[in-house]
């Protein structure tokens, strides 16, 4: 539901900052359809765009330079112009809101590509400006990644740029520029032409400079090696050369790849890579060798030569095109293997070919291979190059904990520690599996770090092998599962069995839900005089010593085990913006929850909190966010407490009137049946909120962990507590503005008039009670103010009655319906409410169709 | 710790009732006659200090004060096995030792004559507890020792603290049967007075009621008083339940008996028990749901208190609360709620916005019942006055004829004038139309209407 309110809330912005009459829900749909647009811009449309542009050709030049290097949001980005271009709707309305626009403005969006068709398009902008407001988040953790990973990259050894110091070793014709002239042919006759072309062919195969083929130097470093055959060939000769050429030019481009790519800086995976393709070109320099001798013996000719090098043009081909692909992309470690791996999908041709592409990809996965099965197994991310393994350690948080929270570690942990920090580091074919690679890893480390008995083996010690298969079913998704199981299950054991999760789950139901509800009654009775001081005054460490008595004095305090986790807390703000902080409710009206009321300082009932202090690996399921939501509930309920006992005791205070003159009891008559409302009120939402909503979820809740069907993995575990809070909170109505602020307004009248009538008790107990006849004008002002009183909490009530039935006729089943028949048992507030509601109507037509802007309304 | 209740136990019928309700609640946390724990209930959350304390040997002693003018029923309590259970120094009984004769005002003139010993023993008590809630009183009105040493008990009781809660457990007498106590209706007509006015809620247990049921639903042809104490003793110890085994609410009286009663004087609540089966008959155990059990709870033959006919059905319930027992989900309960709604099977006051409230308490794990659900109501109800309306009506044939009115006008109080008769008619009176006007619309202006009414009577 929230996110709908989202989607609306952005549809919404959008549409009145574009200025356009459009209605929401067409611009809803507009969206929705193209978000199901998934098919791929075809050559047609994609020339059509390209026809609309001042300047095609650069549009063109860039659309595939950028295709080149495989750059991922290319395609959405094409299709979104391309659904642009047939909607003449859209781009109406974006040509308009371009006029308005300044020139001044400048657009993010055409600095950072040349290509830009209908100038600045608006939700392309709210997008970026969305995903960029994500990064800086992402930002601030990132840095201190980035941080620890340049200090890492400093100690990768450097490996010497052979090609550099000794360029005579390279078999990348090392001596392009040296004599960059065909020697003269001389009159050599055509019959011997061949011969001395063969030789030179052969020289110009094995990548050395040839005496009639100059290989010309390269124009840049991922392009094509070209030759010039010497115009004194006869052109027949050079013919049959020039077809034979492409396997030098293909050899020369392996060798280039090979030098410069099995430097450490690109990784394991890409040494691993050259040195299949290492082994690759041996073959083809034994094969040469083969020709050579042939040669020696006179028995080669070039047509034969030609027939012979077909296999290995094929190829060598076959393997250049490889090598260019991840030289472009500049790809490394996991990338590699994604293009290696859609080399292999895509491959259609002779079995033998693509056994060569199979070996590439086996090869260059081992190093790969090694990483994960360190990780899977051991927990241990093992990426000695640094960025090429998918998953990342980011020892600074660990740091970070360790300097902030003695060594407590938090969801932070679980969340940052271990993260898959590219996701290019994905080797495509473990995409579907990257979640459980990742949490495999991590719950081991979990595991690892709570019993140091636990006994890990590695892939290699259990004598499997992990190994790239094309299928997708294969053996390496099956140990990948395997592995999965085992590190789930053992985490889940440990929480279950070791940590007694359930029965911490209980424990703090007891205190933070007050299930346990002695110990509510004598923590008020202990602290109230205390909490009721403004929070300046309120001494924390006498509080703390309250409530530990109260922890071990409530009958609760000998059975559980757990009660030693239970602390004070101090909140410095109100409930509703911790509801704000950590709900981030996602309504335009959350901005009543957003401002802190500075004006009024919080007295030390609405400061006071419990906390909970549990340790590492328990402060993984009782994170911040966790506590925050049970603290927010307790605060809640607290202060509900706190009120039932103020009109209780507004009826110790009142209960000796019945020995007063009949004319007294009289006129006490109406605050008797306000107090009686009050408390009939109170009481009623306590046991909604307690029996209906937090006990039948939490009943709910634990059903649900005992399923082992539903529970298989810790994940599972904080995802079920997770739904049982929110919902708790959902049906609290902590989650809900326009409830939360009525409830709290009942609850502010219910204390105003409980002070009130203490105070008039206090002051006429001292004078026995006031005369009727004497201090009549005392009682007056008695009666209109409880009358004043009660008009308001009427009012309030029937507020809150009336929004809970019109949420009823939303969704049918929820339980804040209960609350009305809870509340209006006895039908008393069926009139007024009736009659509330129909004048509602009148004022607007449906409640169904104003539901959009019904939040925006009741901000302003 | 919070929430601590004094008992005290007068007269042959209070230290009855008294002695089954202690049974009743040893056997529940599981305390032996002794006083100590049993070994297998060591591990218990219930609050054993509601109603305990624990002596330097660690066990446990009731806090409860046994009074009594004459040795009998006391003498049958201290030679059965729960006599060590007892503090010795709880135990008063008066050294003449001839009873109060079925007589309110000697019994009160007794008390007055006694109160300094007496409220050592009670202050010696409140002083021992942490933070006293409350007193319970348990008495019959009908006796002499019970409604009178009671109403002066009472009387004193309110002034000397003025902020505890005094709750009575007061049975009223079988109108059914002729009684043997002649001025029976004096008496109960002057302790009503101090029940109204001293007392902060009285659980009304009607005796007539009482045997009805036991007769109807038990099965029991001449049910015996410990047959009947034991009814009793279930249904003190149900109502306390909330507040001897914590869960989310009702954990204190106050929060307990505050909503059921909306203006102080109408403070006399009725109560009924489902399922009832006696011992002996085990054989007819239906299922119980939770419908079933709210259901049966609001039919007047499962009520406790026997009340007149309302023809004019004007009469309706100022307040509900139903303390379900069992393995109950919250869900039924309301489910249960609605149903009773939907069927308009109660009636509520129409000045103040009422329902049944509903409190989910657990049982003792010691006790084995044959029943899932088991439920007692609470409830005010504005019909309640009908008995009053009885007491009244057997005090003025009485009155009329002034008969047996000499033993009274041998006690002080009513040596010069039989003016605190007349005045305890008028505060019942009083009483009984309150209650009427709570089930008009206009209950809370009643003042204002009823003087205009008295104006145009006066025309």
């Amino acid at each position: 539901m929230c996110e709908e309110f989202e989607v609306n809330n952005l549809v919404d912005q959008l549409i009145t900052n574009l200025g356009s009459s459009l209605n929401p829900e067409e611009g809803l749909e507009c969206l929705s359809a193209f978000n199901e647009r998934t098919i791929k811009i075809n050559d047609e449309e994609y020339k059509e765009l390209a026809l609309r542009l001042e300047n095609p050709n650069d549009f063109v030049k860039k659309y595939e330079e950028l295709a080149a290097k495989k750059i991922d949001v290319l395609e959405p980005y094409t299709q979104l112009l391309s659904y642009l271009n047939t909607k003449k709707k859209v781009g109406a309305v974006l040509n308009k809101r371009m006029l308005k626009m300044a020139a001044a403005q400048s657009n993010p969006l055409s600095s950072a590509n040349s290509v830009n068709i209908e100038g600045p398009e608006q939700d392309v902008l709210i997008e970026v400006k969305s995903r960029l407001n994500k990064c800086v988040n992402d930002i601030d953790r990132k840095k201190a990644l980035d941080s620890s990973l340049v200090e890492h990259k400093s100690l990768i050894p450097e490996f010497t740029r052979w090609k550099e110091v000794r360029p005579f070793m390279s078999h990348d014709f090392p001596f392009e520029h040296v004599e960059n002239y065909c020697l003269p042919l001389g009159g050599v006759p055509s019959s011997s032409q061949e011969y001395e072309l063969i030789e030179d062919l052969l020289c110009v195969l094995m990548g050395f400079q040839g005496k009639f083929i100059l290989a010309q130097p390269i124009t840049s470093p991922y392009a094509e090696r070209v030759f010039h055959i010497s115009t004194e060939i006869e052109s027949s000769l050079g013919a049959y050369a020039r077809l034979i050429l492409p396997l030098a030019s293909y050899h020369s481009f392996i060798e280039r790849f090979i030098e410069e790519r099995r430097l450490f800086k690109w990784g394991r995976v890409n040494q691993a890579l050259c040195a299949a393709f290492d082994s690759y070109v041996t073959d083809y320099w034994n094969f040469l060798c083969a020709l050579e001798s042939e040669h020696r013996k006179c028995q080669l000719n070039l047509s034969k030569l030609f027939v012979l090098v077909q296999t290995s043009l094929y190829s060598m081909e076959l393997m250049a095109n490889v090598a260019n692909t991840i030289s472009k992309a500049e790809a490394r470690g996991g990338r590699t293997l994604s293009l290696l791996h859609d080399e292999v999908k895509n491959f259609v041709g002779h079995k033998d070919y693509k056994n060569i592409c199979l070996n590439l990809i086996q090869k260059a996965c081992v190093p790969y291979f090694e990483s994960l099965d360190y990780w899977i197994h051991l927990g241990q991310v093992f990426d000695p190059l640094c960025d090429e393994f998918m998953i990342v350690d980011n020892i600074s948080i660990e740091k970070l904990e360790n300097d902030d929270l003695d060594g407590k570690y938090s969801e932070d942990y679980w969340v940052q520690r271990y993260i898959i920090k590219n996701d290019y580091n994905v080797p495509s074919f473990l995409e579907g599996v990257k979640d459980k690679i990742l949490r495999t890893g991590k719950y081991l480390n979990v595991i690892r770090q709570c019993k140091a008995s636990v006994q890990l083996k590695s892939a290699k010690e259990k004598q499997k092998q992990m190994k790239y298969m094309e299928s997708s079913d294969n053996c390496l998704i099956g140990m990948i599962d395997e592995a999965y199981q085992f590190a789930s299950s053992s985490l889940l054991n440990l929480l279950m069995k070791d940590y007694d999760l359930v029965n911490r789950i209980r424990s703090i139901k007891r205190y933070f839900l007050l299930e346990q509800g002695d110990f509510i009654v004598i923590l008020l009775d202990l602290c109230e005089t205390e909490l009721m001081k403004p929070i300046a005054e309120v001494v924390p460490g006498k509080l703390e010593s309250l409530l530990d008595l109260a922890l071990r004095l409530s009958s609760g305090g000998k059975a559980d085990p757990y009660k030693e986790n239970i602390c004070m807390d101090l909140m410095s703000h109100q409930l509703n913006f911790q509801i704000f902080t950590i709900l981030t409710i996602s309504t335009v009206a959350e901005n009543d929850y957003k401002k802190p009321d500075l004006n009024k300082s919080l007295t030390g009932l609405e400061a006071f909190s419990l906390g909970l202090s549990v340790e590492w690996p328990l402060s993984l399921i009782f994170n911040q966010k966790i506590i925050g939501c049970y603290q927010m509930l307790f605060r809640h309920l607290l202060l509900c407490k706190h009120v039932e006992r103020q009109l209780c005791n507004v009826w110790l205070c009142q209960k000796s009137i019945k020995t007063a003159s009949k004319s007294t009891r009289e006129a006490y008559l109406k605050s008797f049946a306000l107090r009686q409302q009050m408390l009939f009120c109170i009481q009623n939402l306590e046991y909604y909120m307690m029996e209906e909503v937090i006990e039948s979820n939490y009943t709910q809740f634990i059903r649900t962990l005992h399923e082992t069907e539903n529970i298989k993995n810790i994940d599972d575990v904080m995802e079920k507590h997770w739904t049982y809070l929110s919902q708790c909170m959902k049906e609290c109505m902590l989650t809900s503005p326009v409830l939360m602020r009525t409830v709290k307004q009942i609850i502010t009248c219910c204390v105003q008039f409980c002070d009130y009538i203490q105070r008039i008790q206090s002051s006429s107990c001292d004078s026995s009670f006031p005369d009727s006849g004497g201090v009549l004008s005392r009682d007056e002002q008695f009666e209109s103010k409880i009358s004043q009183y009660s008009e308001e909490f009427s009012h309030t009530l029937l507020g809150l009655l009336e929004a809970i039935t019109q949420m009823g006729q939303d969704d049918k089943g929820d339980r804040l319906y209960n609350i009305l028949y809870r509340e209006n048992f006895s039908g008393y507030h069926s009139k007024d409410l009736d009659h509330r509601l129909a004048s509602k109507v009148t004022r607007k037509n449906t409640y169904k169709k104003e539901r959009p802007t019904f939040s925006t309304q009741a901000t302003s | 710790m919070p929430c601590e209740m004094i008992t005290l136990q007068l007269g042959q019928c209070g230290n009855q009732i008294g002695f089954e309700f202690w049974k009743k609640l040893c056997a529940e946390h599981g305390i032996n006659p002794e006083g100590t724990l049993e070994s297998f209930a060591t591990e218990g959350t219930d609050r054993k200090d509601v109603f305990f304390y624990q002596a330097d040997d660690e066990h446990y002693i009731p806090r409860a004060v046994l009074l009594d003018l004459e040795p009998r029923v006391i003498h049958t309590i201290m030679n059965s096995p729960y006599a060590k259970l007892y503090n010795p120094e709880n135990v008063y009984l008066s050294k003449d030792g001839g009873g109060a004769g079925n007589n309110w005002a000697s019994g009160y003139s007794q008390g007055k004559k006694l109160q300094e010993e007496i409220f050592d023993i009670i202050d010696r008590e409140a002083d021992g507890s942490d933070s006293l809630e409350g007193f319970v009183l348990c008495h019959s009105i009908a006796g002499g020792t019970g409604s009178g040493m009671g109403s002066y008990l009472l009387e004193h009781l309110a002034d000397r603290f003025p902020k505890k809660i005094i709750q009575t457990y007061s049975v009223f007498p079988n109108q059914d049967e002729i009684s043997d106590v002649v001025v029976q209706p004096y008496n109960s007509l002057l302790t009503l007075k101090r029940l109204t006015l001293n007392a902060d809620c009285v659980v009304v247990l009607d005796n007539t009621a009482l045997n009805r049921i036991a007769a109807d639903r038990l099965h029991i042809e001449n049910p015996s008083f410990a047959q009947i104490n034991s009814l009793v003793s279930t249904i003190m110890a149900v109502s306390t339940s909330t507040l001897r085994y914590p869960s989310y609410m009702n954990n204190d009286l106050i929060g307990l008996i505050a909503p059921l009663i909306p203006t102080p004087r109408l403070h006399f609540l009725m109560t009924g028990y489902t399922p009832l089966s006696a011992e002996h008959e085990v054989a007819s155990i239906r299922k119980t749901t939770v419908l079933d059990v709210m259901r049966r709870l609001l039919q007047p033959k499962n009520m406790m208190v026997s009340t007149a006919p309302d023809r004019m059905s004007q009469h309706c319930y100022m307040s509900i609360l139903n303390i379900i027992q069992g393995e109950v989900d919250p869900c039924q309960v309301h489910k249960s709620l609605q149903r009773i709604r939907e069927r308009k099977l109660v009636n509520f006051i129409p000045w103040s916005p009422a329902g049944i409230q509903v409190a989910l308490s657990k049982k003792s794990p010691y006790v084995p019942t044959s029943h899932r659900v088991s439920g007692l109501m609470l409830a005010n109800h504005t019909n309640i006055s009908s008995l009053f309306d009885r007491c009244l009506n057997q005090y003025d044939k009485l009155r009329k004829r002034e008969a047996f009115l000499e033993q009274f006008r041998k006690e002080e109080m009513f040596m010069e004038s039989l003016d605190e008769l007349d005045d305890s008619r008028r505060e019942v009176e009083e009483l009984v139309a309150e209650y009427c006007a709570a089930t008009r619309p206009d209950y809370l202006s009643w003042g204002g209407a009823r003087t205009e009414e008295d104006q145009t009577k006066s025309h």
